[in-house]
């Protein structure tokens, strides 16, 4: 009985090299890949030196203020978040302020945009406003005054990813607002 | 900024305390061991994620800590003096035989 002789060639899932050896491994496609790892390892080092740089929040790039031009009112505020972190957003009544009758009968008012609440998460303010009132889109604090500097601190913890704004204003006065981006 | 400065203090403390303790879990992982990695593990997350548990934040972390590793792996390659501090050294040992050859 004459023997069978197989004609088809061998198959199987190891990398041959010259199509011939089955070697268990390829060489070309291992260059290629340690090309590429390469160059993630340099996008991963180009993130870390950007995150501590604070691009991704939390750290000196992030940290920007706002000043009122009659220079009674300052904000300091992260303009990069990141979502469900806590953070602070501080209002400083400077000297400048009763000069310019921001602080007026041992009281200062501060107007804020509802989405300090909505999309920023404001949890809480310190001091604890005298009064808090609901009014254009947004809440009319009153706090009672001493003499300046007085800050007013807002603890955030954004609630939602993406493009945020704020906008704060002492009735009657210039109206500060910043963009800020809420990082996942 | 600060996960990073906490994940490579936290992964130099790893490595110093772990050297420390001489036997290294990993090759003959025992339970004991198990529970060494775990709750150093588990004790320096906290410290290294703070109050911050967003996406950006593990992710820096995960980054920093795998740049640590390449970067000690480098220093084990370049600097031998310095490899001989982080981990035990290999040793071969030869043996002469009658016949003056050597085994190892």
């Amino acid at each position: 009985m004459p023997l069978s002789v197989p004609t088809e060639p061998v198959q199987d899932s190891v990398a041959r090299v010259n199509d011939e050896l089955a070697v268990g491994s390829d060489l070309d496609f291992q260059r290629r890949w340690w090309k590429f790892e390469r160059g993630v390892w340099i996008f991963f080092t180009l993130l870390i030196v950007l995150d501590v740089l604070g691009l991704f929040g939390r750290g000196p790039l992030a940290n920007a203020r706002l000043r009122a031009s009659d220079g009674s009112v300052e904000v300091t505020y992260e303009r990069v978040e990141r979502h469900g972190t806590p953070s602070v957003l501080t209002v400083h009544f400077g000297p400048a302020a009763v000069q310019e009758g921001v602080v007026k009968n041992g009281k200062v008012r501060l107007w804020v945009r509802h989405d300090l609440v909505k999309d920023l998460g404001n949890q809480r303010v310190s001091p604890q406003p005298e009064s808090s009132t609901l009014e254009r889109g947004g809440i009319l604090y009153t706090f009672p005054a001493g003499p300046p500097p007085l800050a007013v601190q807002f603890s955030l913890q954004p609630t939602s990813v993406g493009p945020a704004s704020v906008a704060l204003q002492v009735p009657g006065r210039e109206r500060l607002s910043a963009n800020i981006f809420v990082m996942p | 900024m600060y996960t990073v400065l906490h994940a490579i203090g936290g992964y130099l403390l790893l490595l110093l305390a772990l050297r420390a303790l001489r036997r290294r879990p990993g090759a003959q992982m025992t339970p004991f061991e198990f529970v060494l990695i775990f709750l150093m593990g588990g004790i320096i997350i906290l410290t290294t994620m703070d109050d911050d548990h967003s996406v950006t934040n593990s992710t820096m972390g995960v980054i920093t800590i795998g740049l640590m590793h390449r970067l000690v792996a480098l220093i084990r390659q370049r600097f031998p003096r310095v490899a001989a501090l982080i981990a035990t050294a290999k040793h071969l040992c030869f043996s002469r035989t009658a016949n003056g050859k050597r085994n190892r």
